[in-house]
């Protein structure tokens, strides 16, 4: 799809810059790996995150969060991005939701039913999302933790930013749900909102 | 064996070194360009249309690799990321030293093509408000050109690289010859007939003057507004070295361009006063070399030209060369930002916009234009824009489920921005010089930078952040967030003044013609030259000035005065 958009612009023009087949060997290569053994969480964990993701961004005409795979990019983040001490606060919030739900329903959050993850989970968003946080741009963060917030502060806010962030750039969310173009084509500064995006 | 001598030698490929490199080919000279980088391959290289999806950390970017080697580089958060950070140098490799307390922040790119490939491609030429800055004030000395000797060079450039906006006839900020602009967003259209109304004739809004193609040009595609330009364009629709003047070189037969080249110092010669050549240290094997040329154009950015030149100390010049003024590596100045505000705009519920524009809109200078400012000299710009927010409002919007994700999927409120870009002032006390105890991978002595704000900086600064505010609130903007703030010196990546331009051999480095004058085939274009510092984004005038200097370089070897 991709080339065919790219020769599409090609063909509008007057000229053609110089391409060669290589241009075009990104557009086929570098595919997420078909199966991914998971390094940081354990299958309890990893179910847990699952069931997590997927009642934060469900499937609906399109997949969700579960559906884009989140949790392995979840996974690839603990192992290699976090510290170790955002690792251990992270995995440590993911226990403290099987907590919670065994004192509210008395089992673990997976066996939990699904109205009741969602009470639970809007209850942390409830929280999460009334802490107020100061955006601090890259160029005027002083410290390693201003620079790359993601995984500090409170539990629910790291897990959802990391949902939110792992499936919007997936291929399901950026293409399928979003509908974006890597490529437009065109500019349009003001512009009727799409039927399909007027929600 | 290899060719070591050329009619002329040009260092650093970037915007300067790319035109310098086009005009002395053009006019017939045999031109060696030493890039101290690697050669970049669009094809391999350019990276604007691969998938996020495809980045193992979806452009949260290798952080441990990244604070471990581009500390300095990743602060300039708009280009130095997980797809683009191998545009930026390695700092372990580029140490440089600062004072306690006073950071400057020193972004650079060692590739063929330089900066140029990662350069926010604002385009705008100065006026004599700019010109006679320094004369009026009496501050440093006075710009040995004005705005009728660059203004032909300015179309020049513009023609052969391709600058799109809009005409509006203002003194302080001429008009160029643009391509068509691009497109305002409704916000951005409210915005400009609000500031109309409310200002009158005092400030305007127009769209960004930038090297971005708005249709073909010169066997250059238009832009297709993938807007990630800072990754590279396969299709050329920017102005690069890589995507426009190096080709042009190309074509002439008499380029030569040498990868891994990293330029030690310049050989001068007492006898003929002339540079004769520059000594090489090869990036790769680290072996030592020198090329010979009839002239050399030093066109390695501010700070490197600086460190060349303060390098290539000799008996009669123990402070640098090209130094009898003693102002060789003094006057460093780079725009400051960081002040600005930010709000959301009412209205437009059914319109959006499509396409990514690699472009924002320009409120031009508007202080000490026709009035005087009571607590600060110069002034300042605005860059930003309107725009719709995008799914990244989820990482902080309430909600889970369903609701949530069909909310995303339609474009969020309508918010509108606004940050500065002030002038800084040449001050003597703001230099760098070279520490031999600290060299470069390559055994090269590295700088130490000595920068400090001045208080009309600060003061200006101050007004940056309050007059953004009171400008949202004017063109109906609510919940206006104030950013008063000054970002490090650097960050603006527009360094500049380290051998400033002046008639006076006594108090600058260059004559009117970017010439040494101490050192007749010796010419330096970059921003180094600057005498002053405008408060408009810089590159166009690097340009404009090379073209011009590398003109009269031809001219006068062609009567033998070189």
């Amino acid at each position: 799809m991709l080339r065919r958009e790219l020769f599409k612009i090609l063909g509008a023009g007057a000229v053609l810059p110089v391409l060669s087949p290589e241009a075009f060997a990104f557009f086929q290569e570098a595919q997420p790996a078909k199966s991914y053994a998971l390094r940081t969480l354990n299958p309890h964990q990893n179910e847990t995150v699952v069931a997590m993701i997927d009642q934060i961004i469900p499937a609906t005409e399109t997949p969700g969060a579960k559906g884009a795979r989140v949790n392995e990019f979840i996974d690839v983040i603990l192992t290699e991005w976090a510290t170790e001490e955002e690792r251990r606060n992270f995995l440590d919030g993911l226990a403290g939701v099987d907590e919670q739900s065994n004192t509210l329903f008395g089992k673990n959050f997976v066996q939990a039913s699904s109205a009741q993850q969602i009470a639970l989970l809007q209850a942390m968003d409830d929280v999460a999302m009334s802490i107020h946080y100061k955006k601090v741009r890259r160029s005027t963060a002083e410290t390693e933790e201003e620079r790359d917030p993601q995984l500090r502060g409170n539990f629910f806010k790291v897990f959802k930013g990391i949902t939110v962030h792992g499936y919007y750039t997936s291929e399901i969310g950026y293409s399928q749900e979003m509908k974006e173009q890597i490529i437009p084509g065109a500019l349009h500064g003001c512009t009727p909102v799409p039927l399909e995006k007027n929600t | 064996m290899a060719n070591t001598s050329y009619d002329a030698i040009i260092v650093g490929s970037g915007i300067t070194g790319g035109w310098a490199a086009k005009e002395l080919t053009e006019k017939g000279l045999n031109t060696l360009v030493l890039e101290a980088g690697r050669p970049i391959v669009p094809e391999r290289d350019y990276v604007e249309h691969k998938p996020v999806w495809e980045l193992k950390y979806r452009n949260w970017d290798d952080r441990a690799v990244r604070e471990r080697t581009q500390h300095v580089q990743r602060q300039c958060d708009y280009a130095c990321d997980e797809y683009s950070s191998k545009f930026f140098v390695n700092d372990l490799e580029n140490p440089y030293q600062t004072d306690p307390g006073k950071p400057f922040a020193w972004i650079r790119g060692r590739q063929v093509g330089g900066k140029s490939i990662m350069w926010g491609r604002q385009s705008y030429r100065w006026s004599d408000l700019d010109f006679e800055a320094n004369a009026r004030d009496g501050i440093a000395v006075d710009w040995p050109i004005r705005y009728a000797d660059i203004a032909p060079w300015y179309d020049y450039v513009e023609d052969f690289a391709g600058i799109s906006g809009q005409a509006e006839g203002l003194p302080q900020l001429p008009d160029g010859k643009f391509l068509p602009p691009m497109e305002m967003t409704c916000v951005e259209l409210d915005a400009r007939d609000a500031i109309k109304k409310h200002y009158g004739d005092e400030r305007m809004i127009t769209i960004g003057r930038s090297a971005v193609l708005t249709r073909t040009h010169k066997g250059r595609a238009a832009c297709h507004y993938c807007g990630v330009c800072h990754r590279g364009c396969i299709t050329q629709s920017y102005f690069s070295s890589l995507n426009s003047t190096l080709p042009a070189a190309q074509k002439t037969g008499k380029l030569t361009v040498r990868p891994y080249s990293v330029a030690h110092s310049l050989i001068f010669d007492s006898k003929s006063r002339r540079v004769t050549g520059v000594r090489v240290v090869d990036g790769q094997t680290k072996n030592s070399m020198e090329f010979k040329g009839r002239i050399v154009f030093l066109c390695a950015a501010t700070l490197e030209s600086a460190r060349i030149l303060l390098n290539s100390a000799t008996s009669e010049f123990p402070n640098g060369l090209a130094n009898s003024s003693g102002e060789l590596g003094h006057n460093l100045m780079d725009h400051h930002m960081g002040s600005g505000a930010s709000g959301n705009m009412p209205g437009h519920e059914e319109k959006t916009t499509f396409g990514n524009r690699p472009n924002g809109i320009y409120i031009p200078r508007y202080r000490n234009v026709k009035t005087k400012h009571k607590d600060f000299i110069r002034g300042y710009g605005y860059q930003g824009g309107g725009g719709r927010e995008g799914w990244s409002r989820g990482y902080s919007m309430a909600g889970i489920g369903v609701e949530f994700k069909k909310a995303l999927k339609s474009p969020g409120p309508w918010g509108f921005s606004l940050g500065g870009f002030g002038e800084s002032l040449p001050d003597h006390n703001n230099y760098v010089e070279v520490n031999k105890d600290v060299p470069d991978a390559w055994g090269i002595p590295t700088l130490k930078i000595h920068y400090q704000w001045t208080p009309n900086e600060l003061a200006m600064s101050r007004d940056i952040a309050v007059q953004a505010a009171e400008m949202l609130a004017a063109v109906g903007a609510h919940n206006i967030q104030v950013d008063q703030n000054i970002t490090p010196p650097g960050l603006a990546i527009h360094e500049m003044g380290t051998a400033r331009m002046g008639r006076d051999p006594k108090t600058s480095v260059l004559n009117e013609h970017n010439q040494a004058h101490d050192a007749k085939n010796l010419f330096v274009t970059d921003g180094s030259c600057m005498t002053s510092a405008s408060c408009v984004n810089p590159s166009l005038t690097y340009m404009a000035l090379t073209a011009r200097a590398c003109d009269f370089a031809v001219s006068q070897m062609k009567k033998n005065e070189l």
